[in-house]
This record gives structure tokens, C-alpha cells and sequence, in this order.
């Protein structure tokens, strides 16, 4: 006993791993239990807005017709992307020193039909545990797909979800 | 780990070492010019105790301040004006009449300047006096420059009245 | 025209675009998040748990000091104690996450104290990821009981590295000028203190005037300009012996000094015959280099943190303004161009921004910008702000604020303030007498 004892508990890459897991199990009950009630809410919402707002957009991005639209359903459309990427962004809060990471953080995520989020993965174990700027940062990318849950799924099209990657970019910070 | 210890115990007793450093820090003699103003010198009672140099040094004091010990300039300048140059005319006469003592041109400046910057200034000022007065015959071993910056000021204020009091060169006997 | 050149651009966009999403990763669809909120993350910092009497005490009070620290910082939000559930009686306890997540924090800090005997105490702490429930760092410490706010200091440090990725500056240390006594009349002594105000002593006893002192980067040691004997000179402290020495023998007054960033020079200005110039002095052989050479007024020198390029003010070119040089002196270039005379900058630690005070239309201000004079951004402004100073991670700056002074004569208060270049939250340095011309240390060692 007595002096400083470096940093951790155990080794923190090991603390790291293992609680990931566990909490994560853990996580994936409470976010769905959270979640089930604002999926309620929002259906509505996103029904209207599918059968209007998007048809009216994808228009006028496209320049085309209702036929070519529903060509290309099984495809993800723009409106489709932008849609989960402006939610998500909404929960990102991310430090200045954000602006020391200077690549994209790569998040494997896994989600419900109804948008919840199953798992959050950080994809680069080995710069998570590198490089703090990076650890911290995508710490923040974790907290906010997390927080995002339930994710505004395009309708007829969450299978796509079961198993998707998101790539936070913090290259908007700058001038810090 | 040892090491680590050795470390905290060391900054513990680093800022026991500050505690000790107060005590037993030089003590200098304390600012005996005075820079300040005219009237707290002339305020001043004679200690009966005084020497009578220091008597004299007082009376003469006294007379270079009826002649005026003090010149003012301009925001952020060093140059002499001509009402300077006059003040200073008569300052040498009296340097002149009283070859036995030696003097001090302290500069100072108004608080409206960053600290570095206006010592420096002060310096500017301080030697413009001390050049003109060697110009005029005074031999330059008797006079020392000090600048004060805007250390301090004669009248405290913050308005310009009391800063073009405070940019100030004034001669005091040494 | 233009309608149809428009419309086929966003159709190949579109192609485009599908394409990635659909073959770019083993099918899976990619998703790219390239905006967000730089906001101060909520935290919630338990009570450090101690048992009985004296380590409950030290625990209650560790906590405040985080909280001081991290708030401060512009970069936490602290969430009320009292909106506590039932907070983890123990580190290692896993906290219910569940009790937390509704107040919006994202991240919880618990800690203990225990008694080892009498004067040690061990102190361990666990930061936890609200939201991932997660721990993300722990740490145990055995100190003496009387240490107790520098582990907090260090505990503020970890918590600010493992939450933002950048090096903290809590476990740091202010020297200043406090000043007592009517404003023509001023009694100025050197002190220092925790960053955060606490553990306040003072260095020298006002029997002479000092000015401007700056910590080394290397040793215990301040470098200021102090009128001992009437004589302004630059000296050197040692914070260890109490001691101070004089800086070589110059003719005129030596002022403005400050470190290099190896610590090894000092670099400062000699005004001699109405003539200020930059000069540095080597340490080790007493070499004495003068850098400029100019009637004009050079002075306020700060070196680039590689050490190779020197910051100061200059009125050559008719109003004191911000100039950039070789280190050897050479290539003397202005960079600040905005309105008004602009002096005293300093570089910060980390090389990117430099700190500076500017004077415009009677009003004083604090700054930074790009050493190239580009993006200026006024953080603070008064009557009189003066002398900024970087925290070692560059993220706060402290100076001083003089309020302008009442026309009967009385004087008005100068203290310190620091100010994070993030969201400008601006808060006082409580001294226990008005205080200037502050210095922040680098991280003490350990």
C-alpha cells in the first residue's frame, strides 16, 4: 500500500473491454424499454412526412417522376440518409479537442426494425487504445448513436439497419 | 511505484520551502525616492534627529520643486515641448548651483499603456531630461535614469486630466 | 439550360451516392455524421464516500474541488448534488445507471477516502460512461491527508484528459503581484497559489517593488523584474530556497523577462539611453544575444513553444504593434493589423494561437489569433485587462482587470480573472488582496 498507483484499477485497456460488453448487453434493455414509448410518437409523424415531404423532395432533387421514386425504393434514398443523419447529429457533443482527430470514427452499429439501437461497436480497437483524442472522441460518437435510439428507420427498409456502419467526422471543429 | 511516492512528498515539501521563503527573503531598503508628489515631500516634517545633509538635501528639495522638478509629455511620446524645455533651462541652473549633489530623472507614464511597454517609455522620457540637461552643462555622471512605468502615478484618476499629470519626468536629488 | 444541367447533376449525384452506400463495405449501408454540438458535457460528481468523521470531510470537499475545476474549465455542467438518486456508496459498486440517465448526464464520477493512519489517506476514483455504461478510468492514490486538494487537482486532470482527449491544467500553480495600499503608493509582492486560488503564500515581503513574474517551463524557478535597492533589474526565484539572484550585469534596466521554452534562456529587453531592444541570456554560459536592434521601443518578447521564432511589441513602425522574428533575430515581420496598438502577446503552449492585449478607443481588451495575425477573436475587455497567460493545455487564458479608478482619488480594485477560449465564460481568481500580472505554471511534476 501507499504511493500512486499508475492510473487504473486493472490494466484499462482490459476494464474497457470487458465492461463494454457486459454494459452493452445491459444498455440494449434499457434504451428498448425507453424507447418503445417515443416510437409510438413518431410513427405518426413519419407517416405523414413519408407521404408528403419526402415524395416532394426527392421530386424536385431528382427532377423526376412518382414512377422513377419507386424504382429505386428498395434503394436508400438521400432524403433517407439525411433523415437518421439529422437526428443522430442532434445528440453529437463533442469536445473542441475533437479537432486533434484528424479521420472519420467508424461505428459498427446494430438496430430493431423499430429503429433501436441493439449494439454500438467502435470499429478501431487499436487507435481507441492509442490515442486519447481518438478514445475520447469516439466516446462521444457511442454516447450519441446511443442517446439517438430509436433511429428514424426509412419505412419497408430497416432490414438494411440490422447491420449498418456510421462514420462520425469531426473535421467541423475547427477554429478552437 | 517508489517513485511516485517520492515525487508527492517532494511537492509537499516544495510548498513548505515557499512557506520558508517569505521569511527569509531579502529585505531591501525601501523605495526611498520620492516619486510621487510634490506635495507629500513638502508635507514631510523634519525629523529633528536629521543629519544636516539631510537637511540640506531637504532644503534643496524644497527649491527644486519652487523652481518646478517636473516636465510633462504627450500620450505616448518622449519628446520635450518648449514649455519643457524652459522647466528644464532653470532646473539646470539650480543642477548647476549645486555641484555637490546628484540627481535622479525618474520617468513615469499614465495607466493607459501595457506594463512592459510603458517602463520602457518611462526610460524614453527619463533620458530625454537627462539629454537635455547634459546638453546644457550638466555632467552626466550626476544624473541616474530610473523608469517607473505607471507604477506611480502622481494623481490617481481615470479621466485625461490626471493622466497628463502622470506622464511625468520629475528630478529629485539623489 | 441551366435547369437541365442542374437536374442531371443531381441525378448522377444521386447513382453516386447509392453506389457507396450499397457496394462500398461489404454491403453495408454507411452512414457519415459530419456535424454536432461542441457543448459543455453534463456531469454528475458524487460526494467522494469516506466513512466517519475526517475522511467524509476530505471526501465532500475533493468532490467540490472537481467540480470547481471541471466547470471552470467551460467545458463541464455540472448537474446539483442535491437531484441525486442514491448515489454508489463506493467506487468499485457499479453504479444504477438508470438513476442518472434522466437528469442528462452523461458522465458520473464516484470516489472514496480512507483512513490508512493517521496522516495517510487512500483515495480511488471511478469515471463512468453514463450512457454506454461504462467505466472508462479509475485511479487509487495513498497521499497524506494534508495533500488532499492536489489529488483532487490530479483526479480533475485525468477526469479532463480521458473526457476531451486534451491534457488538463489543474494540477497547476499561479504566480501574481499582490498589490495593497492606495494606487500612488502601491505595496507589491510576489505570491503564489494553487490555479485555483487555494494554498496562497507570499514570496516577497513589499520592501521592494516587483513586476511581471514568469514560471520556467523546466524548474521550480521565476523569472521578474524586481526594484531591489531602487534598481530594476530582472531576477531569478527558486521556489525551492527562497533565493533570488540577479540576472547577469547590464548597464541599463532589465525587464520583460521570460523562459524559453527549454528553459534554458531567459529572454527579456535592456533599456539603456532611451533605447529598449530584445535581448536573450543563456543560463548556462551567461552569453548575452542582442536580438533587435532599433530606436524604437522593442520589448514584451515571447518565444514560439518550438523555439524557434520570438513574438513582442514594437512601436517601429509608429504605434506599438505585434511583430514576429527568427529566433536569431532576423526576418522581422508585423502581424497585427487591426485597429488600434496591440502588445504584450504570448504564445500558447501548444503553438497555434497567440494571446495578446489590445487598446482601442480607451477601452482595453484581451485576444488570441493565429501567429500569422489572422483570426482575431477579443475575449475580454475593461478599463484595463492586461497580461495574459496560458493554462498549460492553451484552452484558459488568466490576466488582470483594474476598474477605471473613482476621480476623488481613491483607488480602484485590480484582480484576476481567467477565461476559457471556448465559450468565454469569464470568472474571478479570489486573492486575498488585489492581484496583477499573473503567471500560470506548467503541470507540476510528478
Amino acid at each position: 500500500m501507499g504511493g500512486f498507483k499508475p492510473k487504473c484499477l486493472q490494466p484499462e485497456a482490459e476494464i474497457i473491454k470487458n465492461r463494454q460488453k457486459e454494459s452493452l448487453a445491459k444498455g440494449i434493455l434499457n434504451t428498448l424499454a425507453k424507447s418503445q414509448k417515443k416510437v409510438e410518437k413518431n410513427k405518426k409523424d413519419k407517416k405523414e412526412y413519408n407521404n408528403t415531404e419526402i415524395l416532394k423532395k426527392i421530386k424536385k432533387i431528382a427532377g423526376n417522376s412518382n414512377r422513377q421514386v419507386q424504382q429505386t425504393e428498395i434503394k436508400l434514398s438521400i432524403t433517407d440518409i439525411n433523415k437518421i443523419q439529422n437526428h443522430v447529429k442532434k445528440f453529437w457533443n463533442v469536445s473542441y479537442a475533437a479537432s486533434e482527430v484528424k479521420m472519420v470514427i467508424t461505428l459498427k452499429i446494430r438496430t430493431s426494425v423499430d429503429g433501436s439501437i441493439k449494439s454500438v461497436i467502435i470499429y478501431d480497437k487499436n487507435l481507441y487504445q492509442k490515442d486519447k483524442f481518438y478514445r475520447a472522441t469516439a466516446d462521444t460518437a457511442r454516447r450519441a448513436v446511443l442517446d439517438s435510439s430509436p433511429l428514424p428507420l426509412p419505412k419497408g427498409k430497416e432490414k438494411k439497419f440490422e447491420n449498418f456502419l456510421f462514420d462520425f467526422d469531426p473535421s467541423f471543429i475547427t477554429n478552437y | 511505484m517508489n517513485k511516485n511516492i517520492i515525487a508527492l512528498i517532494g511537492a509537499v515539501a516544495l510548498l513548505s520551502a515557499c512557506e520558508t521563503a517569505s521569511q527569509k527573503v531579502v529585505t531591501g531598503s525601501a523605495a526611498s525616492s520620492s516619486s510621487g508628489s510634490a506635495s507629500a515631500s513638502t508635507s514631510s516634517s523634519v525629523d529633528k534627529s536629521k543629519s544636516l545633509f539631510a537637511q540640506a538635501k531637504q532644503t534643496a528639495s524644497d527649491k527644486l520643486i519652487a523652481i518646478g522638478d517636473r516636465v510633462l509629455f504627450d500620450y505616448d511620446s518622449a519628446k520635450l515641448d518648449s514649455s519643457a524645455k524652459i522647466m528644464l533651462d532653470a532646473q539646470s541652473r539650480f543642477l548647476r548651483a549645486n555641484t555637490d549633489m546628484n540627481f535622479i530623472v525618474e520617468g513615469h507614464c499614465d495607466e493607459r499603456g501595457t506594463r512592459e511597454y510603458n517602463l520602457a517609455l518611462g526610460e524614453q522620457r527619463a533620458t530625454a531630461v537627462r539629454d537635455y540637461l547634459v546638453i546644457n552643462g550638466i555632467d552626466p555622471d550626476r544624473i541616474k535614469v530610473i523608469s517607473y512605468g505607471k507604477e506611480k502615478p502622481a494623481v490617481v484618476g481615470s479621466n485625461g486630466m490626471a493622466w497628463s499629470k502622470n506622464r511625468r519626468a520629475v528630478t529629485i536629488i539623489d | 439550360m441551366r435547369n437541365y444541367l442542374n437536374s442531371s447533376f443531381f441525378k448522377v449525384l444521386i447513382f453516386f451516392y447509392s453506389f457507396l452506400i450499397s457496394n462500398s463495405f461489404a454491403d453495408d449501408v454507411r452512414i457519415k455524421i459530419n456535424s454536432g454540438q461542441v457543448e459543455p458535457l453534463p456531469i454528475a460528481i458524487a460526494d467522494f464516500t469516506g466513512g466517519e468523521g475526517k475522511a467524509n470531510e476530505i471526501g465532500r470537499q475533493i468532490a467540490e474541488v472537481i467540480s470547481n475545476n471541471l466547470v471552470g474549465s467551460g467545458q463541464f455542467k455540472a448537474v446539483e448534488s442535491a437531484a441525486f438518486i442514491a448515489p454508489p456508496t463506493s467506487p468499485s459498486v457499479r453504479p444504477n445507471f438508470t438513476d442518472w440517465t434522466p437528469l442528462g448526464i452523461k458522465a458520473l464520477i464516484t470516489g472514496s477516502v480512507k483512513n490508512i493512519n493517521e496522516q495517510q489517506v487512500e483515495v480511488e476514483f471511478r469515471l463512468w460512461d453514463v450512457i454506454a455504461e461504462t467505466d472508462l478510468i479509475g485511479l487509487r492514490l495513498s497521499v497524506n491527508e494534508k495533500s488532499w486538494r492536489r489529488v483532487a487537482h490530479i483526479i480533475s486532470d485525468e477526469i479532463f484528459e480521458r473526457l476531451s482527449g486534451d491534457s488538463g491544467y489543474f494540477d497547476t500553480r499561479i504566480v501574481y503581484v499582490a498589490e495593497s495600499g492606495a494606487q500612488n503608493k502601491r505595496l507589491k509582492r510576489l505570491a503564489i497559489m494553487d490555479q485555483d486560488g487555494e494554498n496562497h503564500q507570499y514570496l516577497t515581503d513589499g520592501s521592494f517593488l516587483v513586476l511581471t513574474p514568469r514560471f520556467s517551463p523546466t524548474t521550480q524557478e521565476i523569472t521578474y523584474l524586481a526594484y531591489f535597492k531602487n534598481e530594476p533589474r530582472v531576477y531569478i526565484f527558486n521556489l525551492e530556497t527562497g533565493e533570488q539572484e540577479l540576472l547577469g550585469s547590464f548597464p541599463g534596466m532589465t525587464f520583460a523577462p521570460r523562459f524559453s521554452p527549454q528553459g534554458d534562456k531567459i529572454i527579456m529587453s535592456l533599456a539603456e539611453k532611451g533605447v529598449t531592444d530584445i535581448y536573450t541570456m543563456n543560463l548556462n554560459n551567461q552569453e548575452v544575444v542582442r536580438l533587435t536592434n532599433s530606436p524604437s521601443i522593442d520589448t514584451s518578447p515571447s518565444f514560439s513553444p518550438d523555439g524557434k521564432k520570438i513574438i513582442f511589441n514594437s512601436d517601429r513602425g509608429g504605434s506599438q504593434q505585434i511583430y514576429i522574428m527568427d529566433a536569431s533575430g532576423k526576418n522581422i515581420k508585423r502581424i497585427s493589423y487591426g485597429q488600434g496598438r496591440y502588445a504584450t502577446p504570448v504564445w500558447a503552449p501548444k503553438g497555434k494561437l497567440i494571446a495578446f492585449t489590445k487598446m482601442f478607443k480607451n477601452t482595453f481588451y484581451i485576444g488570441v489569433m493565429s501567429p500569422d495575425g489572422s483570426g482575431e477573436r477579443l475575449l475580454a475587455k475593461g478599463y484595463l485587462v492586461e497580461g495574459p497567460t496560458w493554462a498549460p493545455n492553451g484552452r484558459v487564458l488568466m490576466y488582470f482587470k483594474q476598474d477605471a479608478p473613482i476621480d476623488d482619488g481613491k483607488s480602484s480594485s485590480v484582480n484576476l480573472y481567467k477565461i476559457d477560449i471556448t465559450g468565454f465564460r469569464e470568472t474571478r481568481v479570489i486573492t486575498p488582496s488585489d492581484g496583477s500580472d499573473p503567471a500560470w505554471s506548467p503541470l507540476i511534476p510528478n
